[in-house]
């Protein structure tokens, strides 16, 4: 079957998993279309640098099991491989995420005001801590609908995270240009994203947890947490 | 009647102050705290419509969840199964006396508040003890202003203890001959039985009388002059009942 003479461009150019090719310099000279949106949040030289040091020792390819995180992107593994001294290829590959139902139980959500609930969050989260608190939202956000009881609770641990932090930013805004899919339907979202200089990352596991099974997307990094929340009207 | 609800509390003002926030949204909170802290007053206050069910009774709560959307559960420490409970689409207010399985009860609700103790709001202690003072005189038609020894005030049980220690040194304040006399009665009918009670029971009227004497003139000397007894034998009986 090796000896089949095909273009294998277009399949690689829709894989979903990264493709890249490095020259002899570093310099990028392929990148499949999943790539091109991992190049907005890691940068060539940090890629490259991981190809390098995971590359064969001889001709060949590799593959390495190693986690992976840029922003909301997660890979489990990836492959190193080259043929000759010339060019060299990076392939990774994205984590399998929990397989959720993609339906939506609307009979558990209501209409919220989001800035009510967040208000109510912290007013519970100022009971135990003192922690200096800013908030930036937008207090024209339309209403939407919730699972309030799990949101809150979601809330709870993200904010209770940050229990140590001298100072916390909150912050909540209407994502331009993104959506999510639920069901057959494109909804908009809207992204919470709580920082501070520093974050306890132990209950991360369930945050996330929580998160997906309301259809939110968490995004961890080592001082922020970022929720991006279905705007269903 | 409306639930009244009295605090100074900075910590049980924030507390209000979420459940306040939370008045309109469907979720499931717990108010944790020590027993007679005024948690069900609290409740009571915020929610006075909402139907309450009391946690010992685990079928009747059940019921309750399965009709109403909007539900308080009391003694919630008392349910035993409460991994099943369903909680969706509720607004469910729950009261315990202590946290019990912490892993259930985080999975379990959305808002978790604990609210401090008497001795850690000394602030609203003074505030009760003004309303229990208002509350004995009322109750024992006492007319006159009664100051109270504030540190005989007992917390130990929170607003029970202290309500106890308030009654009783208002009743003990208010109290004339007829009533001491009547105490004493009753005391002495429970309790004499021995050889030597008249010497024994005398006790009762000589300490509260020297005690008091020895407050109010300071010295044995003038003291045995008021009282018309030597001084030899005042300082007898001081010695004799441990007053030195």
């Amino acid at each position: 079957m090796n000896s089949i003479s095909t273009n294998f461009k277009f399949f690689v150019e829709s894989d979903i998993n990264p493709f890249i090719i490095f020259n002899d310099n570093g310099k990028i000279i392929y990148l499949n279309s999943a790539s091109e949106v991992l190049l907005g949040y890691v940068s060539r030289q940090e890629l490259y640098d991981i190809t390098l040091s995971y590359a064969p020792k001889d001709f060949g390819f590799k593959t390495t099991k190693l986690d992976l995180q840029y922003d909301s992107f997660t890979f489990y593994a990836f492959c190193v491989a080259y043929q000759n001294e010339d060019e060299i290829a990076l392939h990774l590959y994205h984590k399998p995420r929990i397989e959720t139902k993609n339906t939506i139980e609307m009979n558990r959500y209501n209409i919220t005001d989001i800035n009510n609930l967040l208000e109510a969050n912290i007013s519970l989260f100022k009971l135990q801590n003192d922690n200096e608190l800013t908030l930036f939202v937008d207090q024209d956000l339309p209403a939407f609908k919730l699972d309030q009881n799990q949101f809150s609770k979601l809330l709870r641990k993200v904010l209770d995270s940050f229990r140590s932090s001298d100072s916390i930013a909150i912050s909540l805004k209407l994502l331009i240009g993104e959506y999510i899919i639920i069901g057959d339907k494109k909804e908009h979202l809207i992204e919470l994203t709580v920082k501070a200089n520093g974050r306890y990352t132990e209950s991360d596991e369930i945050i996330k947890e929580i998160a997906e099974l309301n259809h939110i997307v968490s995004i961890f990094k080592e001082y922020s947490v970022r929720l991006q929340i279905p705007f269903i009207r | 009647m409306t639930n009244q609800f009295f605090t100074q509390s900075v910590q049980v003002q924030k507390i209000i102050k979420g459940f306040n926030l939370t008045k309109s949204l469907l979720v499931s909170s717990i108010l944790i705290g020590d027993a007679h802290i005024g948690k069900k007053s609290l409740i009571r206050h915020l929610f006075p419509k909402v139907v309450s069910v009391d946690g010992a009774n685990q079928e009747k709560v059940e019921e309750y969840l399965s009709n109403y959307n909007e539900l308080i559960i009391t003694n919630f420490e008392k349910l035993t199964n409460i991994e099943n409970l369903d909680f969706t689409n509720k607004r469910i207010i729950a009261i315990a006396n202590y946290m019990g399985n912490e892993k259930i009860i985080d999975n379990l609700f959305a808002f978790i508040y604990h609210m401090p103790s008497l001795k850690e709001r000394l602030e609203d202690v003074s505030l009760l003890t003004q309303l229990f003072i208002k509350e004995v005189q009322s109750n024992l038609v006492i007319p006159q202003k009664l100051n109270i020894d504030t540190s005989r005030l007992d917390i130990s049980n929170n607003s029970k203890s202290l309500k106890k220690s308030i009654y009783q040194q208002v009743f003990i304040r208010s109290c004339g001959t007829k009533e001491i006399e009547e105490i004493l009665y009753h005391f002495l009918l429970d309790n004499m039985n021995g050889n030597n009670d008249y010497k024994e029971y005398l006790t009762l009227y000589e300490k509260p009388l020297i005690e008091a004497g020895l407050a109010k003139y300071g010295s044995q000397l003038k003291l045995s002059t008021i009282l018309g007894i030597n001084r030899n034998t005042l300082r007898k009986k001081i010695y004799e009942l441990n007053l030195d």
